[in-house]
């Protein structure tokens, strides 16, 4: 059997299926039922799209009671419209003239709204968004959990935020300061090792060292003996162990380090200078 | 069947709009009473055009309290001159009907679960309520029926599903017809007969597959 769906094979066709929701209403001109029937007999498309067409007018008598309409909704709607009792969805007074319709979607009625609201890409944003807070939130350590009102001051606030930037920044001054701590122990050696070079030139000015820097007491013996190289650092760098241990120590001392430790660098260069010289 | 002669006469249909303009004007006058009887005498209609065009109560509900809140707000649209009162609520629903099966195309794309759920269940309480009938089975039999109606008329397209709908189930006439779906008479009339076949095609295919 031929299924026509939407649209008639040929103009012969259409013009019949123009004529069939009459003829099933029995409302067919006499002239109009001659070429209805004559068609109907040569075409079988047609002859299949008529019974169908009857059998679904016959289905459809199934639904002739109306839904029952649900208890309250009269009240609803009552509710919700009516004189005095809309809120911004007044009479559009506009004249007597008639105004376009509407479209729905600008004037919604709140279910509407709300319906619209609840797609399901609409909902997965703003998951999306809640995740993204609630994560940034927890890495920067505000718990809801634990926040107060009183946490919501502009104060509060301020200083919360001046307490973690200081927790930030205490790592950061740590860091360059074992860097410098590095860089020291480096510069001595380099300085160390030219001297034990300097020494096995001239072993004359041995006794200069002392003579000229008498309070850096620890690091000459080493240079003295003229021993192995390994001592040198070794006393160079006793003081670290304190400083690794102690690390709030050392960003307190840092201000005096420099003038200190390049003191006494300055002091091993004027030395070596002379040991050389 | 309908039969031809069960709607109103063109005569009475006139009285009838005189009655109907004069109560819309009052409602704009701020006649609660008048907009109280508007609401009564209509929203059984813009229910029923909204549950056989959805298929689902809850839907059919918020829709039919959407329908008043917009024809409230248009009243000083509504124009005597240019169709009744019925024919213009009617445009209105079935505005904000393609409207809203437009908008939750997507919805319904993903929402077969759902669908299956309310396939499942058994007749409602409301409509256990309302069964009459000679026979309990009978009128059990009847409903399982309607319900298998309604939801292969809820399948069948949407153009041609509210032409049959509005000529079938809400007795309009094809002149009203084509002012409300703004289309001339003869397509209403093809469309009418194209939506009936597609339902008995869906049903008669059901029926296959069962069997």
């Amino acid at each position: 059997m031929a299924e026509r769906t939407h649209i008639p094979s040929s103009p012969a066709c259409g013009a019949w299926e123009t004529l069939l929701a009459d003829a099933l209403d029995g409302l067919l001109k006499p002239e109009d039922e001659a070429n209805f029937s004559a068609h109907m007999a040569v075409c079988p498309a047609c002859t299949a799209l008529f019974e169908e067409s009857r059998r679904g007018r016959e289905w459809l008598e199934f639904l002739s009671p109306d839904p029952e309409v649900p208890s309250g909704l009269l009240d609803k709607i009552l509710a919700q419209t009516g004189p005095g009792q809309v809120a911004g969805y007044g009479l559009v007074t506009g004249g007597g003239n008639v105004v376009p319709m509407i479209p729905a979607w600008q004037r919604p009625g709140l279910v509407g709204r709300v319906r619209r609201f609840a797609e399901p890409r609409l909902l997965m944003t703003a998951a999306m968004a809640f995740f993204s807070i609630a994560l940034t939130l927890n890495l920067t350590g505000v718990h809801l959990s634990a926040m107060r009102i009183s946490d919501l001051r502009p104060s509060a606030v301020r200083s919360f935020m001046e307490r973690r930037l200081t927790m930030a920044s205490t790592p950061i001054i740590r860091y360059y300061d074992h860097l410098r701590l590095v860089y020291e122990v480096q510069s001595r050696m380099r300085d160390l090792k030219r001297a034990t070079e300097g020494e096995g030139q001239s072993d004359d000015n041995q006794q200069k060292p002392r003579d000229v820097q008498p309070g850096e007491s620890k690091q000459t013996p080493g240079h003295k003996d003229g021993g192995s190289r390994v001592d040198p650092p070794q006393q160079s760098v006793s003081p670290a162990p304190n400083e690794f241990n102690d690390l709030l120590e050392t960003s307190l001392t840092y201000q005096e380090r420099p003038a200190h430790s390049g003191g006494s660098a300055e002091a091993l260069r004027e030395r070596s200078t002379k040991w050389t010289a | 069947m309908i039969a031809p002669d069960a709607r109103p006469a063109g005569g009475e249909t006139g009285t009838l709009e005189i009655d109907w303009s004069l109560i819309v004007r009052r409602c704009m006058d701020g006649d609660s009473g008048a907009w109280a009887e508007l609401v009564r005498t209509h929203h059984r209609r813009v229910y029923g055009l909204c549950y056989r065009f959805t298929g689902n109560p809850s839907d059919a509900e918020d829709l039919t309290q959407d329908v008043f809140l917009k024809v409230y707000s248009n009243l000083s649209s509504f124009d005597t001159g240019r169709g009744s009162l019925q024919v213009w609520i009617t445009t209105m629903t079935r505005n904000l009907l393609v409207d809203n099966f437009r908008r939750t195309k997507n919805l319904r794309a993903t929402g077969s679960l759902d669908d299956g759920w309310d396939n499942a269940e058994e007749l409602k309480p409301v409509d256990r309520l309302v069964s009459r009938g000679p026979s309990p089975l009978e009128s059990a039999a009847q409903k399982e029926l309607a319900k298998m109606v309604q939801e292969a008329l809820a399948r069948v397209s949407v153009e041609l599903r509210e032409a049959v709908i509005l000529r079938d189930l809400q007795d309009l006439d094809y002149k009203e017809i084509a002012q409300v779906l703004g289309i001339p008479e003869g397509t209403v009339k093809s469309r009418i007969s194209r939506g009936r076949a597609e339902l008995a095609r869906l049903l008669e295919r059901n029926k296959r597959e069962v069997m």
